[in-house]
């Protein structure tokens, strides 16, 4: 690495957070859903239901901050249908989720072939993006201020739930309610705590979350609708909040990183790298962060999953053949 | 012989009641968007099974073969427990891979021919066997690692074409043609039914033969249900894990030989991805519940719908997008009513 001045380029530092925003709204999403014992492997599917709302809510009804609600609308949608298979359905967790993804990422399609009459992608002068808002002082401080400042409303927004979350789930009696039900659901229960309605509450508001997720994609980072435009970034929210385990500043530090990352690899792009490579960084960092998350994971905390109880097994047989 | 027609009739109420309930949904949905669902249908129709001498039918067909394929190596893992929804990176991988022993190498025809499909299944299995590894020993899901390696895959055989073995002289982003003694025949004219297709449903016949008659397949079945069990029982169920996603992956890397060797006869980037063959094949496997019979039968299927696309946009003005929206639908049927009867696919159910 000859030159790192890039890392000072107010452009690129700027570009930072537009990549981290999605991911970390989706991420603590999924951080929720896993607070009331549901590995919500759909966030992908929302957020592309949030991208197609977003994109429709603001060529029709000419306003940003409508399509931001629309799309807010859409992914809720889908995380209705999610709560509805998984909650009430009792829907194997994995199936149901790619099912989800799948038929987000087909409905979006088919959208936006009846409604647009269009394949692959729209856009329109009349398709309405989310402005840029600085912030007074801290605007013209050298890197600080191209990083934190000049954004889309929807980014301020997103470190503002990082606390919203926190509080939520330390700070009200519905998050001891959630944290309660997923640690056990059953002695929840017999408390009077009614687990169907808190796990389904989780639920939509992740779809809220990646409906705002959808919507800086579609409004904020370009100004247009592209299919499955989300590209893996709900899969890597779910390793984000792995990585985070679950706690709100934790989740918000490895959105960071991946963000990061996923801005690197553009950043590369830009300095003559071949895009297919570049491109390829932010899920193989995901992947690694993985193994980290197992390597530094405090055991304790971790209930014994079933494989876990079989490697334990595994190792007794050992020992006694040995 | 009672019993068994009533065995039949269990294992198929669920599926059909999804496809019928897709088939209805996507009716309403047509309605919505203001198409005309009969005339939606009757297109679909003919463009799956229609058409000059049944050409449409040999369309669908062919669509079928790597869809089965994929969907019997998705449906290896799923039946062991594992949900490895990485096929496309590995096909792909499988394919770029074998293309380019194909093209390069120097050895007699038929060595080469054996080398490629070699190649493809190593290279495939390999990849998918990172996942179970990663699992086994660091603990990741297969269902996140398998997924996440799809980007990758993808990317780095765009790259190997784009940069390194593209064919200068077409024009286009694609890889030489491989030499024509290595092009698997066709065995109908004017049609891509090659006759490499004759391996899918001996695959299927020996996969059910694999799961149904032998000790190995005894204990994916008996790892699909319950690892712990197994693991009690003496097994090595990481070791049995490590096997199968190989196994799995393998599938999948003879699939993307077979559409390279059998099809287009070069690498083209998007050749596998586009039509959504993995995705479909997931779809397929999820709904004949990973039974290898029944993926032969819900892969024809899901060709159909989709190869029937084509033919409702060309003759009605429905979308060939709504076959993507009805394969979603039946899936998310089969999902509602095993979940309610709590008989699920194979998975632990920690919770409701």
């Amino acid at each position: 690495m000859e030159n790192v001045s890039f890392l000072t380029d107010p452009i690129f530092l700027n570009s930072i957070f537009r990549f981290v925003a999605p991911i970390l709204f989706a991420a603590l999403g999924g951080m929720l859903c896993t607070h009331v014992g549901i590995t919500n492997i759909a966030l992908e599917g929302f957020i592309i239901m949030g991208c197609f709302g977003a994109v429709l809510g603001s060529y029709f009804l000419k306003s940003a901050f409508l399509g931001v609600i629309t799309g807010v609308l859409f992914s809720v949608l889908a995380s209705l249908l999610y709560a509805f298979l998984k909650v009430s359905f009792g829907a194997d967790e994995v199936v149901v989720g790619l099912a989800l993804n799948l038929f987000c990422s087909s409905m979006t399609v088919f959208l936006l072939r009846s409604i647009f009459k269009v394949t692959g992608s729209f856009t329109s002068p009349d398709l309405k993006g989310l402005g840029i808002i600085n912030i007074p002082i801290i605007r013209s401080i050298p890197i600080v201020g191209p990083l934190f400042s000049g954004h889309t409303a929807l980014i301020y927004i997103s470190w503002l739930f990082v606390f919203l979350t926190y509080i939520l789930l330390y700070r009200t009696a519905f998050g001891l309610r959630m944290r309660g039900v997923g640690e056990h659901s059953e002695a929840s229960a017999t408390l009077g705590v009614n687990v169907h309605k808190t796990k389904y509450i989780a639920i939509l508001l992740s779809g809220v979350l990646c409906g705002l997720a959808g919507a800086q994609l579609s409004l904020g980072n370009v100004t247009m609708f592209v299919e499955d435009m989300s590209s893996g970034r709900g899969w890597i929210a779910i390793v984000a909040n792995l990585l985070g385990q679950s706690l709100p500043l934790g989740v918000f530090l490895s959105s960071l990183l991946f963000g990061f990352v996923t801005s690197l690899s553009f950043r590369f792009q830009g300095l003559g790298w071949a895009s297919e490579l570049t491109e390829m960084l932010p899920y193989i960092i995901t992947i690694i962060s993985l193994i980290l998350v197992y390597i530094f994971s405090d055991k304790k905390r971790k209930r014994p999953s079933k494989e876990i109880l079989a490697y334990k097994n595994e190792q007794m047989n050992h020992r006694i053949d040995g | 012989m009672d019993s068994r027609i009533l065995n039949f009739w269990k294992a198929i109420k669920l599926p059909l009641l999804a496809v019928l309930g897709g088939f209805v949904l996507g009716a309403l949905l047509m309605i919505l968007a203001g198409y005309n669902p009969i005339t939606g249908y009757a297109a679909l129709l003919d463009g799956a099974f229609g058409g000059k001498r049944s050409a449409n039918l040999v369309g669908t067909l062919v669509r079928a073969a790597p869809i089965i394929g994929l969907a019997l190596g998705a449906g290896l893992a799923f039946k062991g427990g594992y949900f490895n929804i990485g096929g496309e990176g590995q096909m792909v991988l499988g394919a770029i891979s074998s293309t380019l022993v194909g093209i390069y190498s120097p050895f007699p025809i038929w060595i080469t021919f054996l080398l490629s499909l070699f190649t493809a299944i190593l290279v495939s299995g390999t990849y998918a066997w990172i996942c179970a590894r990663m699992d086994v020993r660091f603990k990741i899901p297969v269902f996140i690692s398998s997924l996440l390696l799809n980007y990758p895959a993808n990317y780095f055989a765009t790259y190997l074409v784009n940069h390194h073995f593209r064919d200068r002289a077409s024009g286009v982003v694609q890889t030489q043609k491989i030499p024509t003694g290595l092009q698997i025949p066709k065995i109908i004219p004017n049609s891509q039914f090659h006759a490499g297709i004759i391996i899918i449903p001996v695959l299927v016949i020996f996969l059910a033969w694999l799961l149904k008659k032998t000790e190995i397949g005894y204990k994916i079945r008996m790892s699909g249900y319950n690892s712990k069990f197994l693991a009690y029982g003496g097994v090595d169920t990481g070791k049995l894990e490590m096997g199968l996603l190989f196994a799995s992956g393998a599938i999948m890397g003879l699939v993307g030989f077979l559409e390279v060797f059998g099809t287009r006869y070069r690498y083209i980037p998007g050749m596998l991805t586009t039509p959504l063959y993995a995705w479909t094949a997931i779809t397929t496997a999820i709904l004949a519940d990973s039974n290898p019979l029944g993926i032969l039968i819900a892969g024809f299927l899901m060709s159909a719908i989709q190869n029937g696309g084509y033919g409702m946009e060309r003759m009605s003005e429905v979308p060939r997008e709504i076959s993507r929206v009805i394969q979603s639908i039946i899936i998310m049927i089969i999902c509602a009513v095993s979940g309610l009867r709590g008989s699920l696919l194979r998975s632990d159910k920690k919770d409701s």
